[in-house]
Formats: C-alpha cells, sequence, structure tokens
C-alpha cells in the first residue's frame, strides 16, 4: 500500500506532535519516561516535521561523540577553519557550532535547530560553501557538563546524518553506545570515525576488527549502511590507513558494511587546530559528494526520514507504555489518600453524632440554661408552668449564647484537625516510600499534616454554618405561637439548641440518666421540639447536620487536593496512552519507505516548508 | 573442637587484631567501630535506612581479620586509559596483558612481593583475587597492586567487579588520561563517593606523552580545582595529582607517592578509619545532622514548657478542677452533717444517702474516676500535635515518618488516658474529719433533747393546766420559762449548726484546694512524662547519633 499522501503525512505528524507535548505537559515522573518524551518531542519538531515539509531543507551533519575525541578538529579540518575551539581541558566545547552557507541559516534556525536555544548554538556562517549542507559540531557526551549531553542528545534526533567520532582508548566506553543505540533506534544514517589510530598497522587492524564486532553486536550494521551514492564515484581511502576488514561481499547485499574511517595520531596538525587533509578524504569527499549533488542529499534525506518513521512507532508505544503505568501508579496513590481521608471522615462523623467530643463545662451552663423554670414551661404543665411563668418575670434567663458556640466550635475545631491531620500523615507515610511522589512530599514538609490555614478556613465554614441554622429557623415558617413563645428565648438561643440538637441523640433517655450530655440532650430535646413541633425540629436538625457533613467535606478535600496535585491524572494518562498506541498503529501502517513519486514531488519543491500538493 | 567466632555478630566481635590500635587515629579503630555502631543504633530509631553502613561495618570487620603487614592498592579507571601498562612499566615485566583490544582486562591481577605471598594468600581470597603475580623487586615496599577491570565500557560485568573491591582494597590509584580526566563517569558516579571513604589515594594522569609541558600544567591544575570544589573532605588531606607516561617510563611521580607512606598498617587502619567515619557522617547527614554544629533539639525549653502547659490545661478542662472542688466540699459537709449534727443529722445524712444525691454531687474519688465523662481529650491531643509540626517541617525528610509517627492520635490518647488515670488514683481521697464535730453534735444532741424536753413542758403546761395548777410555773417577767427554754434551745441548736456548717465549709474548701492542687501537679507531670516521651526517644537518638558523627570526625578522620 504506498498511498500515503504527503499532507496525511503532514498531518499524522502534526497530530504526534500534539500528542508528545501533551505528555510532556503531564510531567513524566521518572528520569527515563522524561528523557524517552522529550526525546519523542525533539525528534518530531526537530526532524519529522522538518521532512515531512521538505526533504530539500538543508542537510544536517552532526559530528558526535565523547570528550576528547577529537570531533572539534575534524570539524575544523572538515571546514577548513579554525572555527570550533580546540584544546586540552576537557570539556572543550560547550555550544554546537554550526557551520553554514548564509543562504540556510533562516531555514535552519526555523526548522531544525527551532528547540533549541540559541545561546547554544554558535553559527559560523561561510558564503564560500555551497549551500543545502550544515556541519554540526556537538559537545561531548560523557563529560561531567551535562548540560552538553542534552543539547547532544537533542541534536541526535534532528540530524540526518551523523558522523560518530571516538578513539582508539574511548571506543567501548558504555556512555556514547547509550547514545548509539538512539541512533540505532531512529534509524539515523551513521559514519564511524576512529581517531588516535596505533601506528603499527597490525594493531590498527585488529582494532578496527574489534570496533566492528562492537557494532555488529549492537545491531548496527543495517541503518549505518551508507552506501556511496553514485557508482561512478570511486569509494574515497585515507592514505596509509586501512578500511574496514574485508566483510563478506559474496553477494549478501542483506549485511552491508559498516562505514569505518580510521585516523591515526599523528595526523594531527596543532598549529592549525586540524588535521591533514589527506588523512581524512573519505569522509571529506563524501561531504563533499553531499555538497555537489541535490539528488544525493534529497536521497540521504529522504532515507533519514523513513528510518525516523521506522523507529516512531517503538518510540510511541514505549511513551504509551510510561503513560500507562504512570496511569496505575498514580490511580494506587490517589486511591490511598482517598483511603485516608475517606476513613477520617467517617471517624468524625461518628464521633460529631455521638457527642462525645463536647465538654462538659459548656453543656451544663446550657443544661442550666433549658432545665430553668422559666423554659421548663415551655413543655410542662399544671403548676410547673405557672411557677415557670412567675419566675420568668421576676428574673429573666439569658441563654449562655456565646459561651457554648464558642466551646463548641473549639472542640469541633480540634476534633476536625486531629482526624485532618491524622488522615495527611497516613497519606504521607504512605507515600513516603513512593518514587513518583517521593521528592515532591520530600520538599513540601507541611503535607505530613493539616495545611497551615486548615483552621481558619473550617472556622469560617463552621462560623457560616451557624449562622445558616439561624437563617433556617427565621425562615422555617415559625406558627404565630412560636414567635410569642420563642420571641423571650432569641433566634440565637433557639439556633444554639439546633446545634447541639446535630451532635447529641436522645436515644430514648429520658433525662434521669446521670451525666450532663445525656440530661442536656433530654431537656434540649423537649425544648424544641415544644417550641417547633417534633418535625419541624426533625427538619432543622436534619438540614443542619447535612450542612455540616458538606462542610467538613469539603474541607477535608481541600486537603486532600494537596495531595493530588502531587500526581498526574490516571484518567489524562491511560486516554493518552490510548491515543499514543492508536498514533503508533497508524505511523505502522504507512508504507515502509516513501514512493519515488513522492520523492520527486519532494524533491521538486525547493522552498523549504513549501506545502506539498495532496495526492488523494 | 574449635571454636567458631562468629564474626557478623554484633555482641561477640572479635577481640580487634594488634595492628587495629595505632598512632594514626587518636584511640585506634576500636573508637570508630564503636561509634558506627551507636551511630547506626541511633539511626535505626531515628528510622534513617542502615543498610549500607552495616555492609561498611561488616567489610572493616573482614579486614579486620587478616594482617595489615602488607597493604593493597587498586589501580582504578576507565577503559583504556593505561592501567596495565603502568603495572607492567612498574614491574619491568609484563604481569598483566595489555592490549589495543577494548576493554582489555577482565580479571583482576594482583602483583605481590614474593616474601608476602603466604601473608597475603587469606586476604586476596576475601578478595577474590585469583591471579597472582609475585615479584622480587626491591624498593617498592609492601603493597600488593591490583590491576582492576574499567569502570566504563560496555561491559557491565567489569564495572560490578569494581563497585564489589572498592570497599575491600586498602588504597586507590584513580588512573585517568587526558582524553577521560573530566568524564561523568569517573567525577560522578566514582570520585564523589569513594574520596571519602578512602584515605591512601591518588589521581594518575597517564599518557602524558600526549601532552606538552604547558598541557600537563593546565591539566594538572584544572583536576587540583575539582578535588579542592567538589571532593573536598573536612580535615583530610586532599589526594594529589600524578602525572605519569607509561609509554615513555615516567612513573616518577606514582614511585615517589608509592615510597611516600611505606608504614602500611598506618594506611589500612586509616583507611578503614575513613570508611567507618564517613558512614557514620553519612547517616548523622541523612538525619539532617551536622557533626560541626551543636544539636539543636526538635524543641528548645521554652516551647516544650509552654505546651507540657497547654496541654496540661486541656487535660484539666476535661478533668474539670472547680467540679471536683464543688464535690469535696461537699463530701466534707456531708460527713460534717452525719457527725455534727446530733440525732436529726443521723437521719438526713441516711436520706441523703439513699437517694443517690451523696453520690452524684458529694463523692470527689468518683468524680475523679469518672473525669472522661466529662470531656474529650482531642484538644490535648491536638495542642501536642500542633507542637511536633514544626520540628517535622524542619526535619530531614528520612527522620520525617517517624517524627510524624510521634504524634499518631490514638496512640497519643491511650497514653495520655492511662496516664491521667493514674494521675488521679494518686490521692487520698479519704473526707476530712474534725474533733469538732463530735462536740458540736454532743452540744446539739443536748440541745435537740433540751428542745424537746422543753416542747414537753410547754405541751404539759397548756394542756394539764388544772391538775398542775398548784404547781407553779416559773415565769421570767412575763414571758413563762417553758417557751423560753423552746426559743433558747432552738436557737442553740441553729447556732451550733451554723458553726458547724461553717467550719466544714472551712475544712471542706482547705482539702479541696489541697486537692485540687495536688491533681493538678500530678497532672502535669503525666503530660510531662507522657506525652513526650516518644519524642523524647527520638531526641535521644539524634543526640546519640550526633556524638557517634561528632567522635568519628574528631576521632576517626587523619589530619
Amino acid at each position: 500500500v504506498t498511498d500515503a499522501a504527503p499532507s496525511d503525512l503532514r498531518d499524522l505528524v502534526g497530530r504526534l506532535e500534539a500528542l508528545a507535548e501533551r505528555r510532556l505537559a503531564t510531567r513524566p515522573r521518572s528520569v527515563t519516561a522524561t528523557s524517552r518524551a522529550t526525546r519523542l518531542a525533539d525528534h518530531l519538531s526537530g526532524h519529522v516535521r522538518v521532512r515531512a515539509n521538505s526533504l530539500d531543507a538543508p542537510l544536517v551533519v552532526l559530528l558526535l561523540g565523547p570528550t576528547g575525541a577529537g570531533k572539534s578538529t575534524l570539524f575544523n579540518t572538515l571546514a577548513g577553519r579554525a572555527a570550533s575551539p580546540t584544546g586540552v581541558l576537557r570539556p572543550t566545547t560547550r555550544r554546537a557550532v554550526v557551520l553554514v552557507h548564509p543562504d540556510d541559516r533562516g531555514p535552519l534556525l526555523e526548522g531544525t535547530l527551532s528547540g533549541i536555544d540559541e545561546e547554544r548554538l554558535e553559527l559560523v556562517e561561510d558564503a564560500a560553501i555551497t549551500p543545502g549542507l550544515a556541519l554540526v559540531d556537538a559537545p561531548d557526551l560523557d563529560s561531567i557538563e551535562s548540560a552538553n549531553r542534552e543539547l547532544a542528545d537533542r541534536l541526535v534526533e534532528a540530524a540526518d546524518l551523523s558522523l560518530f567520532v571516538t578513539t582508539a582508548t574511548r571506543y567501548a566506553d558504555r556512555v556514547p553506545w547509550v547514545v548509539l543505540e538512539r541512533v540505532r533506534e531512529r534509524g539515523l544514517p551513521l559514519m564511524v570515525v576512529v581517531n588516535r589510530m596505533p601506528e603499527d598497522a597490525a594493531d590498527q587492524r585488529e582494532l578496527l576488527a574489534d570496533v566492528e564486532r562492537l557494532f555488529v553486536e549492537a545491531g548496527l550494521t543495517e541503518t549505518m549502511a551508507f552506501q556511496p551514492e553514485a557508482a561512478d564515484e570511486p569509494e574515497p581511502t585515507a592514505p596509509e590507513v586501512p578500511e574496514a576488514p574485508e566483510a563478506p561481499e559474496d553477494g549478501s547485499a542483506a549485511a552491508p558494511r559498516i562505514e569505518l574511517v580510521g585516523i591515526e595520531e599523528g595526523h594531527v596538525e596543532p598549529a592549525t587546530e586540524s588535521l591533514r587533509r589527506d588523512a581524512i578524504t573519505a569522509i571529506s569527499s563524501r561531504i563533499d559528494h553531499l555538497r555537489a549533488d541535490r539528488d544525493a542529499r534529497i536521497e540521504l534525506a529522504a532515507r533519514a526520514l523513513t528510518g525516523s518513521i521506522a523507529g516512531l512507532g517503538q518510540a510511541l508505544e514505549e511513551v504509551a507504555d510510561d503513560c500507562e503505568h504512570e496511569a496505575i501508579d498514580a490511580d494506587a496513590l490517589g486511591r490511598a489518600a482517598a483511603h485516608h481521608f475517606e476513613r477520617a471522615l467517617v471517624t468524625l462523623r461518628a464521633e460529631l453524632g455521638r457527642g462525645t467530643f463536647l465538654r462538659e463545662e459548656a453543656l451544663r451552663h446550657w443544661q442550666e440554661f433549658v432545665g430553668a423554670d422559666q423554659m421548663t414551661r415551655f413543655f410542662s404543665s399544671g403548676i410547673g408552668r405557672i411557677r415557670g411563668a412567675i419566675a420568668g418575670l421576676i428574673r429573666p434567663a439569658s441563654a449562655p449564647v456565646a459561651e457554648v458556640r464558642a466551646a463548641t466550635t473549639d472542640d469541633l475545631l480540634s476534633v476536625a484537625t486531629l482526624h485532618a491531620s491524622e488522615a495527611a500523615r497516613r497519606t504521607a507515610t504512605n507515600w513516603a516510600d513512593e518514587p513518583m511522589v517521593r521528592d515532591s512530599l520530600g520538599a513540601d514538609p507541611t503535607l505530613w499534616g493539616v495545611s497551615d490555614d486548615f483552621e481558619a478556613r473550617l472556622r469560617e465554614r463552621l462560623d457560616a454554618w451557624i449562622e445558616s441554622i439561624a437563617a433556617d429557623i427565621q425562615a422555617t415558617g415559625r406558627p404565630k405561637r412560636l414567635m410569642a413563645r420563642g420571641a423571650s428565648i432569641g433566634v440565637n438561643a433557639l439556633g444554639t439548641g439546633v446545634m447541639l440538637g446535630t451532635f447529641m441523640h436522645t436515644g430514648g433517655l429520658t433525662g434521669a440518666e446521670v451525666g450532663v450530655a445525656a440530661g442536656t440532650a433530654f431537656l434540649n430535646h423537649k425544648l424544641l421540639s415544644a417550641l417547633f413541633g417534633e418535625a419541624a425540629m426533625a427538619e432543622l436538625i436534619g438540614n443542619a447536620r447535612r450542612r455540616l457533613d458538606e462542610a467538613l467535606a469539603t474541607t477535608l478535600a481541600e486537603e486532600r487536593a494537596r495531595f493530588d496535585a502531587l500526581v498526574p491524572s490516571s484518567a489524562e494518562l491511560a486516554g493518552l496512552a490510548g491515543e499514543l498506541r492508536e498514533a503508533a498503529l497508524d505511523v505502522r501502517n504507512l508504507p515502509p519507505s516513501l514512493p519515488p513519486e513522492l520523492r520527486a514531488v519532494m524533491g521538486s519543491r525547493a522552498a523549504v516548508g513549501a506545502p506539498l500538493p495532496s495526492s488523494g | 573442637v574449635s571454636v567458631s567466632t562468629e564474626r557478623e555478630s554484633d555482641d561477640s566481635a572479635p577481640p580487634l587484631p594488634d595492628w587495629a590500635a595505632g598512632s594514626g587515629t587518636r584511640r585506634g579503630l576500636e573508637a570508630c567501630l564503636t561509634h558506627l555502631a551507636a551511630a547506626i543504633e541511633a539511626a535505626r530509631t531515628l528510622g534513617v535506612p542502615t543498610q549500607a553502613a552495616e555492609a561498611v561495618r561488616a567489610e572493616a570487620a573482614g579486614r579486620l581479620g587478616f594482617p595489615a603487614d602488607v597493604y593493597v592498592l587498586a589501580l582504578v579507571g576507565g577503559t583504556g586509559v593505561g592501567k596495565s601498562s603502568l603495572l607492567n612499566q612498574l614491574a619491568g615485566v609484563a604481569v598483566s596483558p595489555a592490549s589495543v583490544r577494548r576493554p582489555t582486562t577482565d580479571e583482576p591481577v594482583a602483583w605481590v612481593p614474593a616474601s608476602a605471598r603466604a601473608d597475603l594468600e587469606g586476604l586476596l581470597e576475601w578478595l577474590g583475587v585469583t591471579r597472582v603475580e609475585e615479584h622480587q623487586v626491591a624498593g617498592q615496599g609492601a603493597v600488593a597492586i591490583l590491576d582492576l577491570p574499567d569502570m566504563d565500557s560496555v561491559e557491565a560485568a567489569h564495572r560490578e567487579r569494581v563497585g564489589a573491591l572498592l570497599p575491600r582494597v586498602d588504597a586507590v590509584a584513580w588512573v585517568t588520561d587526558p582524553e577521560k580526566y573530566h568524564d561523568a563517569v569517573l567525577h560522578d558516579e566514582f570520585l564523589r563517593d569513594w574520596i571519602p571513604r578512602l584515605d591512601q589515594q591518588a589521581i594518575v594522569m597517564n599518557k602524558s606523552d600526549r601532552l606538552d609541558a604547558d598541557g600537563v600544567k593546565r591539566i594538572r591544575a584544572d583536576l587540583e580545582r575539582d578535588l579542592a570544589r567538589s571532593f573536598l573532605v573536612p580535615g583530610r588531606r586532599r589526594p594529589p595529582v600524578l602525572v605519569t607516561s607509561a609509554k615513555d617510563g615516567d612513573l616518577e611521580e606514582l614511585r615517589g607517592w608509592l615510597a611516600s607512606e611505606i608504614e602500611s598498617k598506618k594506611i589500612v587502619r586509616a583507611r578503614l578509619a575513613a570508611s567507618l567515619a564517613t558512614s557514620a557522617e553519612g547517616l548523622a547527614a541523612e538525619a539532617g545532622i551536622d557533626p560541626l554544629v551543636a544539636a539543636r533539639p526538635f524543641l528548645d525549653a521554652g516551647e516544650r514548657t509552654s505546651a507540657v502547659a497547654a496541654i496540661t490545661s486541656d487535660v484539666l478542662r476535661a478533668v474539670d478542677l472547680p467540679g471536683l472542688e464543688r464535690q469535696a466540699v461537699a463530701a466534707t459537709r456531708a460527713r460534717a452533717r452525719a457527725r455534727g449534727t446530733g440525732p436529726v443529722g443521723i437521719v438526713t445524712s441516711l436520706v441523703y444517702r439513699l437517694s443517690g444525691r451523696e453520690a452524684r454531687v458529694a463523692d470527689p474519688g468518683g468524680f475523679l474516676v469518672r473525669w472522661r465523662e466529662r470531656g474529650p481529650l482531642a484538644p490535648a491531643v491536638d495542642t501536642l500535635r500542633a507542637t511536633v509540626t514544626e520540628p517535622i517541617r524542619v526535619a530531614a525528610p528520612a527522620v520525617r515518618p517517624t517524627l510524624a509517627a510521634t504524634v499518631e492520635p490514638d496512640r497519643l490518647r491511650v497514653g495520655l488516658e492511662a496516664a491521667v488515670d493514674r494521675a488521679v488514683a494518686r490521692h487520698d481521697r479519704t473526707v476530712p474529719s474534725s474533733r469538732v464535730w463530735p462536740l458540736i453534735g454532743a452540744l446539739q444532741t443536748v440541745a435537740t433533747f433540751a428542745l424537746a424536753a422543753s416542747v414537753a413542758w410547754v405541751l404539759v403546761w397548756i394542756l394539764g393546766g388544772a391538775e398542775v395548777a398548784s404547781a407553779e410555773v416559773p415565769v421570767l417577767g412575763p414571758i413563762p420559762i417553758p417557751f423560753l427554754a423552746v426559743i433558747l434551745s432552738l436557737a442553740v441548736g441553729y447556732l451550733l449548726a451554723r458553726l458547724l456548717g461553717i467550719h466544714a465549709g472551712w475544712v471542706g474548701r482547705r482539702w479541696a484546694g489541697r486537692l485540687r492542687g495536688s491533681v493538678r501537679d500530678a497532672v502535669e507531670r503525666a503530660v510531662t512524662d507522657e506525652a513526650f516521651a516518644p519524642l523524647d526517644r527520638l531526641e535521644g537518638a539524634r543526640r546519640a547519633l550526633w556524638a557517634a558523627a561528632r567522635g568519628a570526625v574528631e576521632e576517626c578522620r587523619r589530619t
């Protein structure tokens, strides 16, 4: 199937870029996941988008390798000038040096190098070279300057051809091989330069054979097959330097040779910070050929793009895997937090319902008030009623409203704070060993208890709650007789009674029980039901209880939200994973190589980023 | 039958060899081992992971089991920097194969003085080194040189090998070259961790033949700057940078360094001391403790005193001291009533008791025991929790879970409740009495009988006036005496009752005051002991860790 229209490809790349951005926005939680997502985003914006728009955009040839391997020296030699600094102190190059023709500068900065901080780039313009090819000297991969590694990784994602520069000492180092693994994954055409070769010819052969062995073992043969484009161009060879040992040439085209170039140590000319020109003919002639031949450049760009597309499916799936794993972890963490806060709310509710959190001191004052003669007249009959009426005239009772409210609010606050902070402590203890949140938890020690403004927030809500009870009483359509009777008590006192009623269940008590709480509950209940009637009282108390529950649940939810903010949304991640997998499938369904006609169309567009006609 | 000693066991540690107590460290290695053991113990209490420190301790114990007449120097470095070439050059013969193939050396090779071969047998076996080359070269000092595999190549097994051997060798030469001297692997993954844990060590910059004189000077300065800036260990000498060229046979600086310290026991001792001290300091650092700065407690004295006062007042609010006083006074009055009101008092006391009112309002003992019904401990527990909030925030992350666990509300509540129970049970709840009361009682009895007699007299006088007319009723002025007698005995009875009431109230209040004071003190003591007990345990561990780390810095670092 070869009906992948260029516009389809561009749409797909746009979609992929959006997905990669979304993934980065979820802030991946591990170093590997972050680097995978960053790599994907960098690769899409630095290479795939640029190449999907035009195969004729300037070709980027990247010099890549460990510190001290002589990248800059090689670069200077290829550039024919001391453009990149060299020196004995490691690392030498902290910025990427880019050799461009002035005409290529704009397209390059808008395309391939668009995502890179210009501070880290040093553009060397040379009007004498042929446009269409930019040579980039990457900073090292393995020195203590970790920023260099980041920039080099980024350039690997953007390049069309890489020249991997290593040395006879360095070639088995682990760190550069991690980067080479990525070169293989993304299908980047590769040439290998082994610098500082020993002088002895036998040693040279042995060494190159060993280098080749490592590349073959790493599976880097196929993508490295960078064969000379034209048959009429004889393969250049460096004088006195043996080529890679003969690979089986018996028609087994499936195992192409690795392009290995060895350079001897003595070929360095310190005066010009460059190598002897003739030592690097193998490379320079290749570069010259690409500079001269536009078709060869397009061919190479198309190959880099097909290599990229071939690797994209797996890259997308890996990022999808990361998302799924994170979604699972986030879900588990979220559930742990939910469990602890849920439990806190349940125990808090139970404790409030039992009324045991109230201190007797305040209750006694309330009992003295509701048990006073002038109050009991509301629910007693006969002589008690008359006595109460007289007592009310002689010495009117004043309800200890402020005192009971303050005490109740304080007790409620301390019991709620205790449960909320315990939920936070349990969650934090739970999370302390989880890699996903360990660091963010360590950075915010306030998570081990309630937040600083917890009490203030809850107090404000409790005040509003008490106000709402009073409003309820006023709005409850009180019968006239209640107005007459209740007027002497006052809405605030009634509200306090209802407030206490939400915490204290009479539960069949008769008032004769020992204990202030039970006695108060009984008297309070009698008074309220006498004033409002049983049904209205139950409704008032029910409403108050529901609103208190809401206030507590909201405040606890806010506390929990501090934890939830530390983990990404598992639903979002799971959705993203699904979309990434779908996109990976679409990428895999693209034809394995771009059809020749597409290549022709793309090649005919000289302008960078010019829209391609849809072949549909 | 031979008795085997357990080397790993904490309490049955084998006696230290003679060489462990030397002049290199002030009290010898014993002090360092003790400091690390104390640090591990304290770190465990604080919840800081101790596996690494325990491994170091075990390695040290392992090394102490072998003689130290010859020390083991390892050549460690990246592939291709010329470790094997250096050794071969040192030996003058090909001890370890050098090659252009990378990486070259798979197995560590030991190059040992022939005379020490027998002594080294056990040590080399412990190190896992099987390839041993003997030599007769004089002037090398008592040193066994190990050529190790590389630590930076694609062969992961090589790096593991190096990682496993580094904790066991006595000295290290970190070999690098002009290409690799700033590699992240060398600096970030090896030097940073290992420089503090070693004593005798040097950075060997090989392949100086690649550089001109100026290049050598600049690279040496660059490396020395790193050593001073990134790897500086306080109180420790800095590892020297030695420039060599195995290719040209220029090993002058390396040989000089080898000759600079030839007392093998001192090297081994210093290495073990450095390793033990680094571990102890590492544990302290994990717990957020700087051994060089005086340890600051979780709570200072002032914070603690005000927290105890606040918690005590919260607990006392539940206990309800005014209520207790009322009960105490009422109980005293009840007792006085029973003893000092004569026959009437006996009846009223009985009624008072049987109605159950006495148990409700005049039983301070029962009132105290029922303190839990009167109020929750939540405010007290919350105050305590709030007090520890700040210490949790400033504590090192590793310590936070343990610290936060000290304010687990359920455990705190249970502990406080038990402490308050004990505190309230401790008081003498015998209701006070007075000798005055029976006296008043006796007088009251007399007054009661007098009243009865007077009333009887009045009745007789009124009802049987005719029959006893002959008997003259005495008269005081216009009032007949029987009436006077009734009034008088009533007045006396009333006065006696008032007197009893005033006295009993005074006695009761005095007792109530004492009881209140003693309950308050007992609760305060209980709060002081109980509330901060878990925190104090951690505080103690923290102090112990600080002391151990401090001791390690002072006694186990060679200056």
